[in-house]
């Protein structure tokens, strides 16, 4: 009956051990932290839009050896968490001859584009026509796109939408009408108007209710006083007549401001437009396909 | 007994008011030589003129009367910052200015941006007649 009992232990305890070394063996025959586990856990990771998580795992990756496309996907990376700068020194990286170069060069716009650094975005398109395979069309629509946001004068009208297609020529010719003759107002008129009339500048800036407290302040203290030196009140005829050119000359000076905010008020919201629109068509490039398969 | 209870009563605010203006805290020492021109002496110290008035006007009337105006920086403040950022002639015409759109009796603000503070945000910057200095906010996103 021991025996039987000690066959039996010693029986189980075999079982155990066998069951136990195949874990084992399957786990060092399969090494969760291979390559292969990491590019597939960080696409993942890209997918899922972790991209800080992503980026680690594609670099640890390039450290061992060269991959265009998780390159391509640092990069796209960068550009999606806003990180413009950083993005455009990764596509920087992908070589000439990488399938992704092409895509990478319109992503290097994209990212200029998105930084708003026209200036660097004019300078790179005019390099990029002259000696690149990229569609030039398209990278112009976008360089004319960028001339809207900066202060800078515009081409010809017919040069400028002509590079449009149809259904965007209205829209852009629009914006260049826009552009050409902002309907800016002038800080001048509005300074003269409050100078004669007080309160009238901030009305033309589109300050209605400053303005007529402007004008019923002004007023008052003036009227006052009149009406003390009138009444031989010299000593608060002047403190009112004080009071009055305070208002006066603060209403003048605050008019010419309330226009230069005006103006900046209206160029800002023109801006934004402008962005809406061109981030609405992708900043007119392609954009990269087969990135989350 | 009239005397008294006014004494108490007026005595009783300098003693719940605050006195530690500022707090004990690290200071961080500046070593360079220091040195200005003329001009900004003159701006300095009538900047520390203004502030003293300022403070008084802290002390005195806006702590017991409440934080009421609806702008940041507020009036006070903007019209020390203005001074400070140009001289006194300006400054009084942006305070005289801030001054006016404060009694706006229409109470019209919708073209100014929400600050943090749930404050309008009014910045100095905006009224330097200097158009690139001006800061245009979105009405939608707070401004800090």
């Amino acid at each position: 009956m021991i025996t039987y009992r000690l066959i039996q232990i010693t029986y189980l305890f075999l079982l155990e051990i066998i069951f136990a070394s195949t874990n084992l063996v399957a786990q060092t025959n399969n090494d969760i932290f291979s390559t292969q586990n990491r590019i597939a856990f960080g696409n993942n990771l890209f997918c899922e839009r972790d991209y800080l998580r992503a980026i680690d795992e594609f670099k640890f990756v390039l450290k061992s050896e060269w991959n265009d496309s998780l390159q391509f996907k640092i990069a796209t990376s960068y550009l999606r968490m806003s990180d413009y700068n950083q993005a455009y020194k990764e596509y920087q990286k992908i070589c000439k001859n990488s399938l992704l170069y092409e895509q990478s060069q319109y992503e290097k716009l994209r990212s200029l584009f998105k930084s708003e650094n026209y200036s660097f975005l004019n300078n790179q398109v005019d390099k990029q026509i002259l000696n690149s395979k990229l569609n030039s069309l398209q990278i112009l629509r976008l360089r004319n796109s960028a001339l809207l946001l900066e202060d800078k004068t515009l081409p010809e009208k017919n040069d400028f939408v002509s590079v449009y297609v149809e259904n965007d020529k209205t829209k852009m010719s629009e914006f260049y009408n826009w552009k050409s003759k902002p309907p800016f107002k002038s800080p001048t008129t509005a300074a003269i108007m409050s100078a004669l009339i007080p309160g009238s500048g901030k009305i033309y800036a589109d300050e209605i209710g400053d303005g007529i407290t402007a004008f019923l302040l002004t007023g008052l203290f003036t009227y006052l006083s009149v009406d003390k030196f009138n009444n031989n009140h010299n000593a608060s005829g002047w403190l009112y007549a004080s009071l009055a050119a305070f208002f006066y000359a603060g209403n003048v000076y605050g008019s010419a401001t309330a226009v230069q905010n005006y103006n900046a008020g209206i160029k800002f919201n023109f801006d934004s437009k402008v962005k809406l629109f061109i981030n609405d068509r992708n900043q007119f490039l392609p954009t990269p396909k087969h990135l989350c398969n | 007994m009239k005397v008294i209870t006014l004494i108490i009563l007026i005595t009783s605010n300098f003693i719940y008011s605050q006195s530690d203006w500022e707090r004990w805290g690290k200071v961080d020492i500046c070593y360079s030589p220091y040195s200005h021109s003329i001009n900004e002496h003159t701006i300095e110290m009538e900047a520390s003129v203004l502030t003293v008035l300022k403070d008084g006007y802290s002390f005195f009337i806006s702590d017991l009367d409440g934080d009421n105006c609806p702008f940041y920086p507020t009036c006070s403040s903007f019209f020390v910052e203005s001074v400070s950022e140009t001289n006194i002639l300006k400054g009084t015409l942006m305070f005289a200015d801030r001054f006016t759109r404060d009694s706006n009796l229409f109470k019209t603000r919708k073209h100014y941006a929400t600050h943090i503070s749930g404050k309008l945000y009014d910045p100095i910057k905006n009224y330097l007649l200097i158009d690139s200095t001006i800061i245009y906010s979105s009405r939608e996103e707070l401004a800090k």
